[in-house]
C-alpha cells in the first residue's frame, strides 16, 4: 500500500477522531470562563448575618477579576500560537549533471520558515500534534494562585471601613486559593502548494481540544472585630460554599491560517536567500472555548536563510497586527538546522514575540525550540520537538510543549 | 517503496495497441522529480505493453537493491525500465536475464561499460554532431574547438566528437583533466595555445563551479565563444547552450526501444539513443561582448534568446 495513501488516511482519520470523538462541551458554560464562573460567577456570597446585625448577604466582588480576565485573554492568545512546521523539500533535477539533487542539505527548520519554496506543482501535506499544559501565569504557579475578593462598599462612600467604625466589617476580605489546570491538545493539518517555482501558498487547519479545571477554596480574611460573627461560608444558610470547582472542556476547529511565501532572492551570493511571507489567521476558533483568539491577525515576515554545507542558519522577522484590536506584535525567530545525515536533521530556534504597546502581561515571550527531523521512509519525514520558555515568568506559560509531526509530498 | 499500478487508461492503451502478446514492464524511478515523471509519462504513452509495477528508490541504493530483488522474485517482468542514472546503477550491479531499457541517463557508457549487455536506452546526451554543427555554423573563423574532459567520464564522447569534427573539417583540441584544478590549468593551456571556441562537455570535473566560472571569464578575456550545456550556463554568460529539450520525449524514445525489444525482430544489441528534441539558448548580450554575429540559422533554431 503506498505510503502516501496510508499517511493521508491516517491524517484524516486522526482529524475526524479528534473532531468528533471528544466531548464538544462537557458542562454548561464556556471553557474560558472557568475561573470567572466560580462561586456562581457573580462574586462570593457569604451566609446571611445573624441578629443583631442587619440581615444581609455580604457580597464580595473580585477586586482581582481584572487579573482573571487577563488570565483568560492570555490563554486565548496562546491558543492561537503554535509552530507552523516547515516542509521538507525533495529533489530537483540538475540538467547539467543529469542527476537529481536534494534541494537543501537539511530537512529544514522546526518552527522557522526558510526562504526556499517547494517548486511549481509540488504539494506537501503534514500533520502535527502538540500537547500544551499551562503551568504558570506571570511567574505564579497555576496550582497555587491566590485571589483577593473585597467587600462591597455598603454605604457607597468610596471608602471601605474604616477601622473603629460600625462599617469596619467592610475591611474583611475573602482570599481564594485557586488550583487551575489549563490544557490543550492541538492537532494541526497543514498543506503547502507550489504555485510557481518561487511562490507557495498553504493553509493550516487546527483542531483543538481545550480543557480547564478551576478548584477554589475560599477563606475569610478577618480584618474587623466582629468578623467571625458576620462573615462565614455556610451554604445551608443560603451562602456560597467555601469550595467551588468548575471543570469544562471543548473540542473544535481552531483559528485557520492561510499563508503565502514568495522567494524573491535565490542563489545570489554573497546574499542569503530571501523570501517574503504573508499569513492571515482567521477567527474560526471559538474564543469562549479557548479554541481561537477571536481576532483576525495579519502577519508579514521577511525570511532569510542560507546553506553552508550541512548547516543552514535562518532568520525570520515579522510584524503582526490584529484587525480587530490595536494589538501588534513583533516576531523574530533565529536559529539553524544541521543535517547530520541526508536522513536526519537536528534543529534549534529561538522564538520571540514582543508586543511593544502591551499591558505588561506577557508582552515579551521568548522560547527555545529544539528537536529533530527524520526522513524515515521514502519521502515521509517525521519530526519531534520540544519548546521551552526562556522567560517563564512572563505571561501564561508551560514548562514545555512537545510536538510530534509527519509530513510528505503528494 | 512505491508499488502502483498505473492509470487504467494507460493499461487499456497498452493492451489494445499491442499487436502481439502484451508484455509486463516494471519501472524503477531513481527519485521523484518532475523530469522523471514526465519521462515515465512519455514512455507510458508510447510503449505498447503493460506497466505492471512502478517503484521509487528515492535516491537510496539499498532501497533500490531491495526493489530489484522484489521485481525479480515477485513481479518477474519481461522488461525493466530504469529512469535516471541511480536506477541504472543499481541494475548493472546484478546479472539480469531480462532486458533493461534506461531513460534520462547522462553518459551511459560510464555506467553500462563497453561490453554488450542486455541493456539499452534513451540517454539525455545531446548528439555530439549537433553541438559541433552549431559551432561550425557560427562562421568559418571557428576551426579549432577546445574541450576539457576527464577520460574516465567523457573519454568516449571526445573520441566520437573528434571523428565528427574531422568529418566537418574542424579540429577538436582536447585536454585531459582529472580534477577541477587541472581543468582550470587546461582552460589556460587551451586559450594560450589558441582555440576558436570552447565546448563544455557533460563532465563532472569541468562542471565544477570554479572551473565553469573560470572558463566563462576566459571566454570574455580571449574573445572565445563558449558553448554550454544548459540554459543556466547561457544565463551565466555562455554564448550558446544546447541541452535536451524534453524529458517526455526521451521517455518516448525509451518506449520505442522497449517496443522494438519486446516485439522481436531485432537482432544484436540495440545502441542507446541521444536526445532528439533539443533546447537551444542564444545569449545576444554575450555575442555583443564577444563581437560575434549570430547567424540566422542558429537564431532560427533557438528556443530562447537572451537579449
Amino acid at each position: 500500500m503506498p505510503v502516501r495513501f496510508v499517511f493521508l488516511s491516517l491524517s484524516v482519520a486522526v482529524a475526524l477522531l479528534a473532531a468528533s470523538g471528544c466531548p464538544q462541551d462537557s458542562a454548561a458554560g464556556d471553557v474560558a470562563d472557568v475561573v470567572t464562573d466560580l462561586y456562581s460567577g457573580d462574586g462570593i456570597t457569604l451566609a446571611p448575618t445573624p441578629p443583631p446585625f442587619p440581615s444581609h448577604a455580604p457580597h464580595f466582588t473580585a477586586s482581582s477579576l481584572g487579573g482573571l480576565n487577563e488570565l483568560n485573554q492570555a490563554v486565548t492568545a496562546n491558543a492561537g500560537l503554535f509552530p507552523f512546521s516547515s516542509v521538507v523539500a525533495g529533489f530537483t533535477f540538475n540538467v547539467e549533471l543529469g542527476v537529481p539533487v536534494r534541494t537543501t542539505e537539511s530537512l529544514g527548520p522546526l518552527i522557522a520558515e526558510r526562504a526556499s519554496t517547494l517548486g511549481e506543482g509540488n504539494l506537501y501535506l503534514g500533520v502535527s500534534y502538540s500537547r500544551i499544559d499551562y503551568q504558570r501565569f506571570e511567574g505564579d504557579s497555576l496550582n497555587d494562585l491566590s485571589l483577593i475578593f473585597s467587600h462591597e462598599d455598603v454605604n457607597q462612600d468610596g471608602v471601605l471601613g474604616p477601622a473603629g467604625t460600625p462599617l469596619a466589617f467592610e475591611l474583611d476580605q475573602v482570599r481564594v486559593d485557586l488550583d487551575l489546570e489549563i490544557e490543550q491538545d492541538l492537532l494541526a493539518l497543514y498543506a503547502t502548494y507550489g504555485v510557481t517555482e518561487r511562490w507557495d501558498v498553504g493553509a493550516i487547519v487546527p483542531i483543538i481540544h481545550s480543557s480547564a479545571r478551576a478548584e477554589a477554596h475560599g477563606t475569610v480574611v478577618r480584618n474587623s472585630p466582629n468578623s467571625a460573627e458576620i462573615h462565614n461560608f455556610n451554604p445551608e444558610l443560603g451562602g456560597d460554599p467555601a469550595d467551588s470547582t468548575i471543570d469544562r472542556d471543548a473540542t473544535g476547529l481552531g483559528d485557520v491560517i492561510l499563508r503565502t511565501k514568495y522567494n524573491f532572492l535565490r542563489d545570489e551570493r554573497p546574499w542569503p536567500d530571501l523570501a517574503a511571507v504573508g499569513l492571515v489567521k482567521l477567527p474560526t476558533g471559538d474564543e469562549d472555548d479557548l479554541l481561537g483568539t477571536g481576532e483576525t491577525d495579519v502577519l508579514g515576515m521577511l525570511v532569510a536563510s542560507r546553506a553552508f554545507g550541512a548547516v543552514m542558519p535562518h532568520l525570520n522577522l515579522g510584524y503582526e497586527i490584529s484587525t480587530d484590536s490595536e494589538q501588534s506584535n513583533l516576531l523574530y525567530i533565529v536559529g539553524g538546522d544541521w543535517a547530520l545525515s541526508p536522513r536526519l536533521t537536528l534543529a534549534g530556534d529561538i522564538f520571540g514575540r514582543w508586543e511593544p504597546s502591551g499591558d505588561d502581561i506577557g508582552d515579551h515571550l521568548v522560547d527555545l525550540a529544539f528537536g529533530a527531523k527524520w526522513n524515515a521512509y521514502g519521502d515521509l519525514v517525521l519530526s519531534g520537538n520540544i519548546l521551552v520558555p526562556l522567560n517563564p515568568d512572563e505571561g501564561l506559560r508551560t514548562d514545555f510543549i512537545w510536538t510530534l509531526g509527519a509530513e510528505m509530498p503528494f | 517503496m512505491r508499488h502502483i499500478l498505473l492509470l487504467p487508461a494507460l493499461l487499456v492503451f497498452g493492451m489494445t495497441a499491442s499487436p502481439v502478446r502484451a508484455a509486463d514492464i516494471a519501472v524503477i524511478l531513481s527519485a521523484e522529480v518532475d523530469a522523471y515523471e514526465k519521462t515515465l509519462r512519455g514512455f507510458a504513452e508510447t510503449v505498447d505493453h503493460r506497466i505492471v509495477a512502478e517503484y521509487d528508490m528515492a535516491g537510496d541504493f539499498d532501497r533500490g537493491q531491495r526493489i530489484l530483488a522484489e521485481i525479480r522474485s515477485e513481479v518477474k517482468p519481461d522488461l525493466i525500465l530504469a529512469v535516471g542514472i541511480w536506477a541504472l546503477q543499481v541494475i548493472v550491479r546484478e546479472p539480469l536475464d531480462v532486458p533493461v531499457v534506461f531513460a534520462m541517463v547522462l553518459n551511459p557508457p560510464t555506467i553500462i561499460g563497453s561490453e554488450p549487455r542486455n541493456i539499452t536506452g534513451a540517454s539525455m546526451n545531446v548528439p555530439v554532431d549537433k553541438s559541433i554543427q552549431i559551432l561550425e555554423e557560427l562562421g568559418p573563423e571557428v576551426r579549432r574547438i577546445g574541450v576539457i574532459y576527464n577520460p574516465t567520464t567523457t573519454g568516449y564522447l571526445v573520441k566520437t566528437a573528434g571523428e565528427a569534427a574531422q568529418e566537418r573539417g574542424l579540429e577538436l583540441v582536447a585536454r585531459e583533466a582529472a580534477s577541477p584544478k587541472q581543468a582550470v590549468q587546461a582552460v589556460n593551456a587551451l586559450q594560450t595555445e589558441g582555440i576558436d571556441a570552447l565546448w563544455i562537455l557533460p563532465d563532472e570535473t569541468v562542471l565544477d563551479p570554479t572551473v565553469l566560472e573560470y572558463a566563462l571569464l576566459s571566454s570574455y578575456r580571449y574573445k572565445v565563444p563558449l558553448l554550454g550545456l544548459s540554459e543556466r550556463q547561457a544565463e551565466m554568460g555562455a554564448l550558446l547552450s544546447v541541452s535536451f529539450g524534453s524529458s517526455q520525449d526521451i521517455g518516448r524514445q525509451a518506449g520505442e526501444l522497449a517496443n522494438a525489444i519486446l516485439e522481436g525482430g531485432v537482432t544484436g544489441p540495440i545502441p542507446y539513443t541521444t536526445a532528439r528534441t533539443l533546447r537551444v539558448v542564444v545569449n545576444l548580450k554575450a555575442a555583443e561582448k564577444l563581437g560575434v554575429e549570430i547567424p540566422e540559422s542558429i537564431l532560427a533554431m533557438a528556443d530562447t534568446v537572451i537579449r
